[in-house]
């Protein structure tokens, strides 16, 4: 309630304290602690993983998970647990990279919309509109097509594809926040064009983009993995998550764990994500402080 | 308790020491602190006070629509018509809803829903509570547009295609159409402009005569309170301080906050430099003061008035009034 | 007389409807001395707000003209307006909306003088501090947020940041009405007493009667986007002339229980504010139309200083 516990008139930084609002929040300090554990592995993967990535155990095709294996073998008797682990290095950086880059685009491009307005909005909400009516999976395959294989490229096709998203999500916020009065009251006091969208209206209008964007990194795994699949994407051996999904398909009915585990290790990547997104949404912002 | 003077007539509506707490995070917020009223058939009752003191909290525990997972009433006897509205089952409340009381909400933009015609949400309520036939029921709909000053030919409209003004005749067609015995008005005219206020007031105070219907007009405006009020009742942090007629507080306010209340308006006759706010601010409402309320801003406050739940006390005009200082009050107040 | 500090000259905002032009400001000829506070009354819709800010340049006027000081500031650009904008200032109705949420009370405050470029950063911590100090916000709730303020302390941040830059005229639209009665009481005293201590001008726009009555040497009281009287703040009270004028007041509630103003309840129905008929725009409305209303309304001075847009004034009131 109003004018409690306030008394304490020390500056803390603004970061420091989204941290301490984190910190109390349970689920996204999981969220967070699971994402961290899965960086590690990806990072540390060549010293953790049991065998190496494309080793083929011949002798082993198709298994269940054994104390050899603990996650099973694949068709080529290639070590899952080894290969999810490796794999991870793909998945996690182009999931988190590429929606980084299409939230980054789109709030540039929406911010763009929303503020000005008018025929401004109307020509780029239009050629949003154009792009959103091509199926995304084929813009991906048609722009990864253009651009080539490999990762960085992939990255770039998959950022792009997503702009259209993000850029219509914040102008909607956008034009309800416009007409609030603290934005005239910038204006009044002078504030520039480009002060009033990046410091008043962006930070009040960012926060359903940051859920957005954390469940979208699933997404854009599994769009990644379809263009490794149709060999647009990573190039295999590349042991990325979703074309391990991918590659596994055909034995879905014989043997289950070799989609199993793929889709399990993007599920929690994703469910940690999603915690630490809604816990991040409600640290951001100051009303729901104490 | 004192506020029932009259005990050998049952007043319509009575209200005895409710109490509402509200939870949120972890805290209490003490909204309604021992609440005594009691109506008699046909009276008004004004309930004023400032942004948070607990009026609207008040209408709603008798209507019993406050939200059941943050609000809890902690204790209390409602009483109307000799039925105690708290001790009632929901369909048994279902009942008395729109139909024996019904409320005006402050703000008709939000009252009415937008994709409904405006005749259709008058119908509604006449049809959950009336078993007849639906002729009869948009007869009884047009007929309460009417009644409000609105032709019968908008039955068919959209709330949008109305002015500010007849949104909240409608809202207020819709509180009327069962012919409730108890109406609350909560700020009823508040979103208005004043010539539209004073149509609207004209028109509540006329229906209400019709009907002989009690009301509890809730309000921060002192003026409305003047215009349509018998009884008066002045709110401080979910507390009664000052009860009487509109008479009594009019020509003889004695609790120190209602003596603020009415200074701090700007006069309408005399010219006057500055104005006299009450200092300070009202209390919060999770951690309120010990013993009177008040007592952080008042003028009047010793140690005395920090030691408790301050009773009522007779005025000498008969009122009651929560202070433990009236005399010398009214003694300083003479001289001012 | 000396030379008013605002003055508008013809002055039309219109708005563009998909029904045709909304008539939100029409042909408004007013005057404000230096030093002085001009209350503008009127009902919601009546364009009060949009009046005071095209003035200050929030809004681009359709037509007429701008003096400030004497000097023709209407279509001033670039950084003449930037000028123009921190001589002229305005305190907002909802201290709710009007505070960014996400920034705390101090980044409020200052950002007047930080966008300005003006100052250096330990000029610009000395003057936030005297500007709370001023509008008596505490120093301890610098890094407070605005939702932790309640209403009274949120409007003083709001008039801080708008004098921050020492402006000399501030519209006051509603600044008030948001508030409870003791707050209220307590805001208007703060703005009487820094206009008394800075030589401010103000304008204020409300649509409360009694608050106007107390603040404003002047008022004016608008209908549907005209000015239909204007006069001295004393007068107005003791003798309306115009008919919409005598509704308006006899409409107050008043506290005094025992003299009840005598109501004059309005009826018919409002005009619509786009693309008006050229008469009289009350009107519709009012008790005394005639033929004649139909034609223009002009703003006439009827006796010295108090002016009256309305052809049939002097037959009304018996002059």
């Amino acid at each position: 309630m109003a004018n409690t516990k306030t008394s304490t008139a020390k500056k803390k930084s603004h970061f420091r304290m989204v941290l301490r609002q984190l910190k109390k929040n349970r689920a996204a300090m999981i969220g967070l602690a699971i994402f961290l554990v899965e960086v590690a592995i990806a990072v540390f993967a060549p010293a953790l993983m049991p065998y190496g990535y494309t080793d083929a155990d011949y002798t082993a095709l198709h298994q269940p998970p054994t104390a050899r294996h603990l996650l099973g073998t694949d068709d080529m008797g290639r070590d899952i647990l080894s290969r999810l682990m490796y794999g991870a290095r793909y998945s996690l950086v182009m999931g988190l990279t590429s929606t980084a880059g299409a939230m980054f685009l789109g709030i540039c491009v929406g911010s763009i919309a929303g503020y000005f307005g008018g025929q401004v909005d109307n020509i780029i909400m239009r050629i949003l509109d154009i792009i959103q009516s091509i199926p995304g999976m084929l813009l991906t395959i048609a722009l990864a097509a253009v651009l080539g294989t490999g990762v960085d490229k992939t990255i770039m096709a998959l950022s792009v594809a997503g702009i259209s998203g993000y850029a219509r999500l914040l102008r909607a916020n956008m034009l309800n926040v416009r007409n609030l009065e603290y934005i005239e009251a910038s204006q009044s006091i002078n504030c520039s064009k480009l002060r009033i969208i990046v410091s008043h209206m962006i930070p009040n209008s960012i926060s359903p983009l940051i859920v957005t964007a954390t469940m979208s990194v699933a997404s854009t795994i599994v769009l990644a993995a379809s263009l490794s699949f149709i060999g647009l994407g990573v190039q295999p051996p590349s042991p990325e998550w979703g074309a391990m999904l991918a590659g596994g398909r055909a034995w879905i009915q014989q043997y289950p764990h070799i989609v199993i585990f793929p889709g399990l290790a993007i599920m929690i990547t994703v469910l940690s994500l999603n915690m630490l997104g809604d816990g991040l949404r409600d640290a951001l912002d100051p009303k729901l402080k104490n | 308790m004192a506020i029932t003077k009259n005990t050998n007539e049952m007043p319509f509506l009575q209200i005895k020491d409710l109490v509402v707490e509200y939870t949120s995070d972890g805290e209490t917020i003490h909204a309604v602190n021992g609440v005594d009223l009691s109506l008699r058939r046909g009276e008004t009752l004004g309930l004023v006070g400032e942004t948070g003191a607990g009026k609207t909290t008040i209408a709603k525990s008798i209507l019993r629509i406050l939200p059941d997972r943050s609000a809890k009433i902690c204790g209390g006897e409602i009483f109307v018509n000799g039925k105690d509205l708290l001790k009632l089952s929901e369909p048994e409340i279902q009942q008395i809803r729109g139909n024996e009381i019904a409320m005006i909400f402050q703000d008709p933009m939000t009252a009415l829903n937008p994709v409904k015609r405006v005749g259709d949400q008058i119908a509604e309520v006449i049809r959950i509570h009336n078993s007849i036939s639906p002729a009869e029921v948009e007869k009884r709909a047009k007929e309460m547009l009417e009644l409000v000053g609105i032709p019968a030919q908008r039955f068919r409209e959209y709330p949008h295609q109305f002015s500010g003004g007849m949104k909240q005749r409608v809202v207020i067609a819709i509180a009327l159409a069962c012919n409730p015995d108890l109406l609350l008005a909560d700020e009823p005219t508040t979103a208005l402009d004043v010539t539209i206020q004073a149509q609207v007031l004209d028109m509540i105070a006329d229906l209400k005569k019709q009907k002989n219907s009690s009301m509890i007009m809730i309000t921060h405006d002192l003026g409305v309170v003047a215009e349509v009020c018998d009884q008066v009742g002045i709110i401080y942090a979910g507390e009664i301080v000052e009860y009487g007629s509109k008479e009594q507080i009019f020509d003889h306010p004695t609790h120190p906050y209602t003596i603020g209340l009415f200074g701090a308006i700007p006069d309408m006759n005399e010219d006057e430099e500055w104005l006299h706010p009450i200092e300070g601010l009202p209390p919060d409402p999770t951690n309120l003061p010990q013993g009177c309320a008040f007592n952080p801003r008042c003028p009047y406050a010793t140690e005395e008035c920090r030691k408790g739940k301050i009773p009522f006390a007779e005025t000498p005009d008969g009122h009651l009034s929560r202070c433990l200082h009236t005399a010398e009050v009214l003694k300083k107040e003479a001289n001012a | 007389m000396s030379t008013p500090l605002i003055e508008t000259k013809g002055l039309k905002k219109y708005f563009t409807t998909a029904y045709g032009p909304l008539h939100a400001v029409d042909d408004v000829n007013l005057t404000i001395q230096r030093g002085t506070t001009l209350g503008v009354v009127g009902e919601s819709g009546c364009g009060k707000s949009t009046l005071g800010r095209t003035i200050i340049h929030l809004l681009e006027s359709t037509d007429g003209q701008i003096l400030f000081n004497g000097e023709d500031v209407t279509h001033v650009k670039g950084k003449a307006l930037h000028e123009v904008r921190e001589r002229m200032q305005i305190i907002f109705q909802d201290p709710y909306s009007s505070l960014d949420p996400r920034k705390t009370i101090l980044d409020t405050v200052r950002e007047p003088l930080v966008v300005s470029k003006r100052y250096k950063k330990s000029e610009i911590d000395d003057a936030t501090d005297e500007l709370m100090e001023l509008v008596g916000i505490d120093n301890r709730l610098k890094y407070s947020y605005p939702h932790e303020l309640d209403g009274g302390r949120r409007q003083r941040v709001g008039i801080a940041r708008a004098l921050a830059l020492n402006p000399d005229f501030v519209v006051c639209d509603e600044p008030v009405s948001a508030l409870d009665v003791s707050i209220q009481a307590q805001v208007l005293n703060l703005l009487k007493r820094l206009q008394q201590q800075k030589q401010l001008t103000y304008m204020f726009v409300t649509h409360d009667l009694s608050v106007v009555r107390h603040i404003s040497d002047d008022i004016c009281v608008m209908y549907l986007g005209q000015v239909v009287e204007l006069c001295p703040s004393k007068e107005l009270f003791k003798m309306p002339l115009h008919p919409y004028t005598k509704a308006l007041l006899s409409a107050i509630p008043s506290v005094d229980i025992h003299n009840p103003m005598k109501r004059e309840i309005l009826q018919g129905e409002l005009t619509s504010p786009i693309n008006p008929k050229p008469g009289c725009r009350f009107a519709s409305r009012c008790k005394y139309a005639t033929a004649e209303c139909e034609k223009p309304q002009v703003l006439e001075e009827i006796s010295p200083n108090h002016r009256v847009a309305c052809c049939r004034v002097k037959e009304i009131n018996n002059l």
